[in-house]
């Protein structure tokens, strides 16, 4: 009893890994056999490959005890300060810091919560057990939430499976509703991450909510929130060094990733030294705001100044003194995978450069203004010149995290324009000298 | 007085059991707060010999956690084997003032024996740590028993990890007299306390206190700072060979007994062997032929089990099967090269230590076997397990090491010869032209020497396009258009790889409506400059020469506004000499660098953080050309 399937595969192309690729395998030409269901001796059919409903009924199923769970911290949460919290987002925030104070992730990411009453003893579990955690918490607090199920993206894309199964999915977090009904998502293992910011690796464009309440699931995304980047600096020349203030605002994944960063060298002095190292410059003042767990605003005021090139009588500035984005990362001709960027995000950088006394600009930099043919991805570079101002405004913006590799050469393209630009160089010259 | 100890024994644990659940946070000192994650409040060892195969090794470790940094310091990890059984454990867990949290056992750890090799017996058992609060403290007690094979005792090194201090120690050991047992202190003088009686000897030492030491740009390997006590043997047992570890002469005595038979090849095998080597008319040419032939139907695979983490498999079996390790494929080549009659040493070397303690002998300062071919007035050393290098080629790993040649009562330690090179490992050169908008027309050739050009020696068997996208990396050009790609090597006395490449790119340079801006360097960009921090590790430098050959030719139309001077900056421990030269309309740059290898004491890095930064600013300083 049986069915023999025979398969022959000509011309299979080998795949190599790739940078701006989390699962190579989704590009893997491959043949797949998934287990639909088994018979047991003397029982039914037991069915394991299903639809997606069925998959989300066994996940209610299996959560049954889980989604009913006590919370462990009822007497304390009395404690917690919600004065200050404006919104349900706040709320939430507030009690995933708490719960990170009692319970610390340990390293893994799981969909199921085995030792519950472990991992409170010890301080210690998934990130799934704190996340059922949270749920208790948020329940008793009156805001409504569920778990949102994922495929992680180095699991691979949750689109390309046909034959849905509870392995299909290896990990969960919190889908909650705030007061406007408006949803929002949470992890609760790293709490660098606040409200609607995620992991990397979290980011998904399929996953799916499932409404323990009614039963129902839908399909949704976990990247649908915008990160952004804002710049202002400010560049004046003094004894033949750019003397700079900067202004910088980042949110969402640039937030939490410049946290993260931060904690890992937990030294304001090596911070510093790093930054200095990093873009040749000398910092003379730094002023971090926002750094907090799941702070999802941080703000940076910094001076500072760095060499710049000049003979007697002329001055060669590279504005883009502090840009990160000074380099193509797409360095092959051609590509046969798809490019996925980590997040949606955009960035605003704005030059103002004072020219000095006794100076005068000799040449300056060109605007330009690109983007791709879908106007998801594009920069735009504009230059004003009034008395001894010169101003820039950068803006890139990137709306889509995943390109087809048909788009490959517009994208690769569009960055060599990018890091082209970013190296412009403006020179004044002394008044009066002709050159 | 086998009753005693054993009484003594239990009294000490019995104690530590006690503190165990009463802990004490003790007030420390600043000097082992400063800059530790972690500090180690306990770590005493205590090992019962019972006879040359059976020991028992009882240990507790405590250790406060400051930080998150120091997360990991709390896990508990160990090694097991067939010969190594864990027979107890328990780990307690305390919060900052001293109340238990919670205890684990046995059950809660975790065994892998994953491994990224063929095939080894080691199990790891561990259990990873995670609490949501700092400081913490946790206590590891737990027994290990040996039975079979041993050949070492566990080295004392309780601090074992940067930022970590050190408090109370002990290491104790009771061993039968007539076994004996040598130690060897490193970076400390510990308290010794030694005992003998009734046929047994016990040693106690204790190491002074260690202020945590954070780990920094070219900081020494640990062996060199960390306080630590090595313990071996002096008599045992392994593989039903016994030996004695008394000096490395011993050691190549009991491994060539070891090794007694597994040099034999097949009647068939040694017939093959005559085949490929009849047309070879020097001993030379016939180590090559065979080491051609082991090149070709060999591949490299690790495999430990028990004594074959130190015997070499049989010379047939790797013949037959095509793979072996590195023991397995040393051993084969010697017993092919005895085969035709020529003389053939097995050696082991380690591939991270230069030098070995002389007066120390022990297994654990090996880790890699290679052989040689003593013919006279030509030495030849053959790396079995890398087919691709050249023949006779000595590679980064093991040039200029000590080694044991394993041959019996003649075993003695050598002194791998010192690669030589006759050049700088990195040389770059190029050529290059522009167009009006800055484009740039570039002829490169680089060449890597040593250990450089083990690494670039992978791009033998490479594609053109890999070895295009390679030069767009190495360039940074990454919209470099290049017609071709050449990788050639030289393998002569001193190899020599070189990669020989034109591109045409667009963007090299930056143009306005008056000048062209290029950069001096275009592989100016991989350096980064050392930072002088308040250090007191000395510098552990290790040695590298880049040169850098190019020529630009001045646009037409457009002279020289902005040019980088001569700079010539030394010290003795490195150097950065620029000479820029202007004849023709070509402008002429030679860049050399050169780190000279040692250990540095911590007062010259400010010298050097400022060489490092000259360097670094000339490498990427640019060339204005002007209408």
């Amino acid at each position: 009893m049986g069915t023999k399937i025979e398969a022959e595969v000509d011309q299979m192309p080998s795949i190599k890994d790739d940078d701006f690729v989390y699962c190579v395998n989704d590009y893997c030409a491959m043949l797949v056999f998934e287990l639909a269901g088994f018979y047991l001796p003397g029982s039914n059919y037991h069915s394991i490959a299903s639809s997606w409903s069925d998959v989300c009924g066994n996940f209610i199923k299996i959560w049954d005890e889980k989604l009913n769970l006590k919370n462990p911290y009822k007497a304390e949460m009395r404690n917690i300060d919600f004065s200050y919290c404006k919104n349900t987002l706040d709320s939430v925030n507030r009690c995933a810091e708490f719960l990170s104070k009692h319970i610390r992730w340990n390293g893994i990411y799981d969909i199921d919560c085995k030792d519950f009453k472990e991992s409170v003893l010890r301080e210690s579990g998934s990130n799934s057990t704190m996340n059922f955690v949270l749920i208790s918490m948020l329940k008793d607090l009156g805001i409504q939430c569920h778990p949102l199920v994922i495929r992680t993206r180095d699991y691979g894309n949750l689109l390309r499976i046909k034959n849905p199964s509870l392995s299909s999915f290896n990990t969960m977090i919190v889908q909650f509703i705030d007061s406007f009904g408006n949803s929002h998502y949470i992890d609760c293992s790293d709490n660098i991450y606040g409200v609607d910011v995620l992991p990397e690796n979290m980011i998904v464009n399929a996953a799916i909510s499932i409404d323990t309440s009614s039963g129902t699931f839908s399909m949704t995304s976990t990247n649908r929130k915008l990160s952004t980047e804002r710049k202002k600096i400010d560049i004046r020349i003094e004894d033949n060094k750019a003397v700079c203030n900067a202004d910088i605002g980042l949110t969402g994944q640039h937030a939490a990733n410049f946290q993260k960063h931060y904690n890992e060298i937990n030294d304001s002095i090596k911070f510093v030294t790093e930054i200095s190292d990093k873009f040749e410059i000398d910092i003379s003042h730094l002023d971090i705001e926002g750094l907090h767990p799941r702070s999802d605003n941080i703000r940076i005021r910094t001076s500072f100044s760095c060499d710049i090139t000049h003979t007697d009588s002329v001055i060669y500035l590279t504005p883009m003194l502090i840009e990160s984005v000074s380099k193509n990362p797409f360095i092959s001709e051609t590509r046969d995978k798809p490019v996925e960027f980590p997040f949606i995000d955009g960035t605003t950088t704005v030059f103002t450069i004072h020219i000095p006394d006794g100076y005068e600009l000799d040449s300056s930099t060109h605007p330009l203004s690109i983007k791709n043919a879908t106007d998801d991805l594009s920069f735009d570079y504009n230059v004003s010149i009034s008395d001894n101002l010169v101003m820039i405004v950068a803006k890139y913006k990137n709306m889509r995290d995943l390109y087809a590799q048909t788009e490959y050469s517009d994208l690769r393209y569009i960055f060599d324009l990018m890091a082209d630009k970013c190296s412009d160089i403006i020179v004044l010259k002394k008044k009066n000298i002709s050159l | 007085m086998k009753r005693n100890l054993v009484l003594t024994t239990i009294v000490i644990f019995t104690t530590f059991l006690i503190k165990a659940v009463n802990i004490d946070i003790p007030v420390l000192p600043d000097s082992l707060t400063r800059g530790a994650n972690s500090i180690v409040l306990n770590d005493h060892t205590n090992i019962q010999v019972t006879n040359i195969s059976t020991a028992t090794i009882s240990r507790i470790r405590s250790l406060m956690i400051v930080n998150e940094k120091g997360e990991a310091h709390a896990d508990f990890k160990i090694m097991l084997d067939k010969s190594t059984l864990l027979k107890r454990f328990k780990g307690s867990i305390y919060d900052s003032t001293g109340n238990i949290i919670f205890e684990i056992g046995k059950n809660d750890l975790t065994s892998s024996e994953y491994s990224p090799y063929l095939a080894v017996d080691n199990v790891i058992c561990s259990y990873d740590l995670n609490m949501a609060s700092y400081p913490f403290i946790v206590t590891y007690e737990w027994e290990e028993r040996k039975t079979g094979d041993i050949l070492s005792y566990p080295t004392f090194d309780p601090v074992e990890f940067d930022s970590q201090s050190l408090v109370n120690n002990s290491y104790s050991i009771h061993i039968p007299q007539d076994m004996g047992c040598r130690h060897l202190a490193l970076n400390c003088i510990p308290k010794i306390n030694e005992e003998r009686t009734m046929g047994w000897v016990s040693y106690k030492f204790e190491l002074p206190h260690f202020s945590a030491l954070e780990n920094v740009e070219y900081s020494p390997e640990a062996r060199q700072i960390v306080p630590m006590v090595m313990m071996n043997p002096i008599l045992f047992e392994a593989g039903g060979v016994r030996g004695k570890l008394s000096s490395w002469k011993e050691m190549g005595i009991w491994l060539t007994k070891l090794g007694e038979g597994q040099d034999l090849l097949t009647t068939e095998q040694i017939q093959k062997v005559n085949e490929l080597t009849s047309d070879c008319k020097t001993n030379r040419e016939k180590v090559k032929a065979l080491y051609e032939h082991l090149r070709n139907t060999t591949r490299y695979v690790n495999i430990s089990l028990g004594i074959g983490g130190l015997r070499p498999e049989r010379a047939s079996d790797v013949a037959t099967r095509g793979f072996g390790d590195c023991k397995a494929l040393s051993n084969y080549m010697c017993a092919m090269l005895r085969a035709i009659g020529l003389p053939a040493e097995y050696v082991v070397i380690s591939t991270d230590r230069e030098t070995i303690y002389k007066d120390y002998a022990s297994f654990g300062q090996f880790n890699h076997a290679v052989m040689r071919v003593p013919l006279p007035n030509d030495t030849i050393w053959l790396e079995c397990t890398a087919p691709t290098l050249p023949f006779g080629y000595i590679h980064s790993k093991i040039s200029g090491h000590e080694a044991l040649v394993v041959d019996g009562e003649n075993s003695r330690i050598v002194k791998v010869p010192e690669r030589k090179l006759d050049g700088p490992e990195i040389h770059k050169k190029y050529w290059v032209e522009f167009t009006s908008d800055a484009s740039a027309y570039s002829i490169v050739e680089e060449t890597f020497r040593g250990k450089y050009f083990e690494a670039e020696h992978r791009f033998k068997q490479t594609s053109v396009k890999d070895l295009q996208e390679r030069a767009r990396k190495e360039t940074q050009l990454t919209s470099a258009l290049l017609p071709n790609g050449c990788y050639s090597e030289d393998t002569s006395e001193s190899p020599k790889c070189k990669f020989t490449y034109n591109f045409f790119a667009p963007q090299y340079g930056k143009v306005d409506d008056k000048r062209i801006f290029v950069p001096c360097n275009m592989f100016g960009w991989s350096f980064n400059k050392y930072t002088h921090h308040q250090r007191t590790l000395p510098l552990n430098i290790p040695y590298k020469t880049v040169y850098y050959d190019i020529t630009i030719k001045i646009p037409e139309g457009y002279r020289i506004e902005a040019l980088p001077a001569d700079v010539t900056e030394t010290s003795d421990i490195c150097s950065f000499i620029q000479q820029v030269n202007v004849s023709d309309r070509l402008i002429h740059i030679t860049q050399s660098l050169q780190f000279n290898k040692g250990m540095y004491p911590a007062d010259i890095s400010q010298r050097f953080a400022e060489i490092t930064s000259i360097m670094v600013k000339q490498l990427s300083s640019k060339i204005v050309f002007v209408k």
